[in-house]
């Protein structure tokens, strides 16, 4: 998990999620606004407004007694209009933090409108985009970067942001070709310097010392029609089988360590952070044996850049690394379970490598049940991180969800961090919560 | 003149019911059951479902579903949308039920996900949206996967009806036997009653109301009462359509994306 100042970002002009978005979206919206005034027919057949209120609280514990570093309040709309072969989708959001002072957080995290043809959609704006068969992992669902405002978002769907982008889907029989064009790069939303979730980079394997007054610098990646990266996806929605081959030329929407710069005691007191180009191609698919689904998916990213040691400091290094996962469904007596493995391997991997493990392996598991008429459900769901098998962490989610009435839900539930301070989830050991979160659907 | 044709006619009377209780007498359970499993429904039919589920304390939640159905060939194609309350609203449910009696696929589009995700339909006891009816009653279960025995005839809602008993081939499932109430030469269930592998009484579905509608039997008022759980589900139809001719484009991953066609 890496870190940059919001000073930084400021400086690199990145966008979040959760700030207006840039000039190309609004051109984008403009557009679509323009589109929708000049084609909508005049008797738009609907509009609707649907969202959502949710208040969550997180309490902390630990030996010097219980903080609640999340008390959220959040609303999400979104509005829909229907023409007779268009479609405009706006889903504004604000957040309200546990600080009063930090005032309402307000987004757009999607604002598109869609075009239906006989046999092909078109889709213009800000949008999410998700692909793949895995559940809690991004192998080939790598249009959209994530939100890790938190590292935990209370509904999944917050996790992926909306990017500008226009998409095309052509439809043949039981074949789907897509094809997603995004002409400005949009990074991972990390969490903010203060937030719990905010951690430094491991510079544990430095080949120099760091300095404790350390600064960040990132360097974004310029608005050119040269940056913009593309993606296309052919499936196939079939009786057997469902199954899907893409492939795409992408930023990697996680910052990565770049350079450094020396202080006069020779120790690192500045990291640059940017941002590096890879292909991907991959695919996945799902089918059933009897009663049980099994899904895979895999991905091959091609010079992959990573942060290495070098000589005179840190440097960048590319390689060729496979992320893929296999996972079956299942249900015993009206009990549903889930259990995935997923696989990472930097194929020719080298020691001076820094943040990253020549493999990596991840169990998830989950079990559901519901009761008294589908209103009450208990949920379990865990990450098993074994890295190269020789070290265990891992993130336990229990929840139960209490459906008050329709369109009300309460819920409660932990987070529960378990590992060493390197690992994926223990560093956040300090994190473990209990939750309670009231949720409105109108 | 008059009375020769009275007593043509009388006789033919006469035979003819002799023939139905002829043809009566000599139906098996198994026949009967496939009378109504092959009853004619149309080459497609487009529905409105309202749920009300009423739990044991009396208090109702109610649920709302398009339902999209097309026949083609050796195969059945479902589509459900869900369309309140809000919190389940835009999920949709499709299944693909084949005449070989192999396992039907399924595949649900849960919008919080933005991903249709096949399911398994090895769950057919499985509470539909948590109501008193299973996937399995909901769809049509196959007579070969029951052994069929024709128990008697009985009234009910001034229908003359067979009453079929039927025990699954294979053990261990949750229900253990079913009555069948099936109006005679109609061929539709009036009454059904489920017991539980201890022998009890489980659960009983009554019609409320069935009306033929572009010359095709239909249920349109039904419930399901769980007698152990003290709770109840009424399903009612409305704006019922056959043979509109639907596209095989509608049961697709990218309409169950889309919602139902406006």
């Amino acid at each position: 998990m890496k870190m940059m100042t919001g000073d930084a970002k400021a400086e690199m002009g990145i966008l979040s999620g959760r700030q207006i978005p840039g000039r190309l979206v609004l051109m984008l919206l403009s557009a679509a606004a323009f589109m929708l005034f000049f084609l909508m027919p005049a008797d738009a057949e609907d509009i609707e407004l649907r969202g959502m209120l949710r208040s969550y609280t997180g309490v902390r514990l630990h030996e010097d007694g219980a903080d609640i570093p999340v008390n959220e309040q959040t609303v999400d709309l979104s509005l829909e209009g229907w023409g007779d072969m268009t479609q405009i989708t706006i889903n504004p959001f604000g957040y309200v933090g546990a600080d009063p002072s930090d005032g309402i957080d307000l987004g757009i995290r999607e604002a598109y409108i869609d075009f239906f043809f006989p046999s092909m959609d078109l889709r213009v704006g800000k949008q999410a985009v998700v692909w793949g068969e895995a559940e809690g992992a991004f192998i080939t669902d790598i249009v959209s970067p994530q939100d890790m405002r938190s590292f935990i978002l209370a509904d999944f769907r917050e996790i992926r942001m909306g990017i500008p982008a226009v998409r095309a889907d052509y439809y043949e029989g039981p074949f789907t070709f897509e094809a997603v064009w995004v002409p400005t790069f949009t990074p991972t939303q990390p969490p903010a310097a203060d937030s719990i979730w905010a951690v430094q980079p491991d510079l544990s394997q430095a080949p120099l010392p760091v300095s404790d007054d350390l600064d960040f610098v990132e360097e974004g990646v310029d608005k050119d029609l040269e940056n913009s990266e593309i993606f296309g996806k052919i499936s196939y929605f079939g009786s057997e089988i469902n199954a899907e081959v893409m492939a795409g030329w992408a930023w990697d929407d996680q910052p990565l360590i770049t350079g450094i710069d020396l202080n006069s005691s020779s120790e690192i007191d500045t990291i640059y952070q940017g941002y590096e180009r890879f292909g991907v191609f991959g695919g996945s698919l799902s089918t059933t044996f009897g009663s049980t689904v099994f899904r895979s998916e895999a991905a091959a990213y091609l010079n992959k850049s990573f942060t290495v040691k070098e000589a005179a400091g840190l440097g960048v290094d590319q390689y060729n690394q496979l992320h893929a996962l296999a996972g079956l469904d299942w249900s015993i007596g009206g009990i549903t379970l889930s259990s995935q493995y997923i696989f990472q391997y930097i194929h020719d991997y080298d020691t001076e490598i820094m943040m990253a493990e020549e493999f990596d392996n991840t169990l998830t598991f989950m079990v559901q049940d519901s009761y008294l008429s589908d209103t009450l459900t208990a949920k379990f769901f865990s990450y098993l991180g074994m890295g190269a098998f020789d070290t265990v962490d891992a993130l336990l989610r229990p929840s139960l969800t209490w459906k008050f009435e329709d369109g009300v839900h309460i819920e409660t539930g932990a987070e529960i961090f378990l590992g060493d301070d390197d690992g994926n989830f223990g560093q956040y050991k300090d994190n473990s919560l209990v939750y309670a979160a009231v949720s409105w659907y109108f | 003149m008059r009375n020769k044709a009275v007593r043509i006619t009388a006789a033919v009377l006469v035979l003819l019911s002799f023939g139905l209780f002829g043809i009566s007498a000599n139906m098996s359970g198994l026949e009967i059951m496939e009378q109504v499993y092959n009853r004619p429904s149309g080459d497609d039919m487009t529905a409105t479902l309202n749920m009300t589920l009423t739990n044991s304390r009396g208090s109702t939640r109610d649920r709302s579903i398009a339902q999209y159905r097309s026949d083609e060939e050796d195969m059945e194609k479902k589509l459900m949308f869900f369309t309140a309350p809000a919190d389940v609203r835009d999920t949709s449910f499709m299944s693909w039920s084949y005449a070989d009696g192999r396992d039907d696929d399924q595949w649900i589009y849960l919008p919080a996900l933005r991903r249709v995700k096949r399911i398994s339909s090895g769950n057919q006891n499985d509470s539909f949206m948590g109501s008193d009816f299973t996937y399995d009653d909901l769809g049509e279960r196959h007579p070969s996967e029951d052994t069929h025995t024709l128990l008697r005839e009985e009234e009910l809602m001034g229908k003359t009806c067979y009453v079929v008993e039927s025990i699954p081939r294979t053990g261990g499932e949750e229900i253990s036997r079913t009555l069948n109430w099936v109006v005679k030469d109609e061929w539709i269930g009036l009454k059904k009653k489920f017991y539980d592998d201890d022998g009890e009484l489980y659960k009983e579905l009554s019609i409320e109301a069935f009306e033929k509608i572009s010359g095709f039997w239909l249920i349109t008022d039904m419930t399901m009462r769980s007698v152990q759980d003290g709770t109840s589900t009424r399903i009612s139809m409305e704006d019922v359509s056959f043979n509109d001719n639907l596209s095989s484009s509608l049961f697709t991953e990218r309409r169950m994306k889309m919602g139902p066609p406006r």
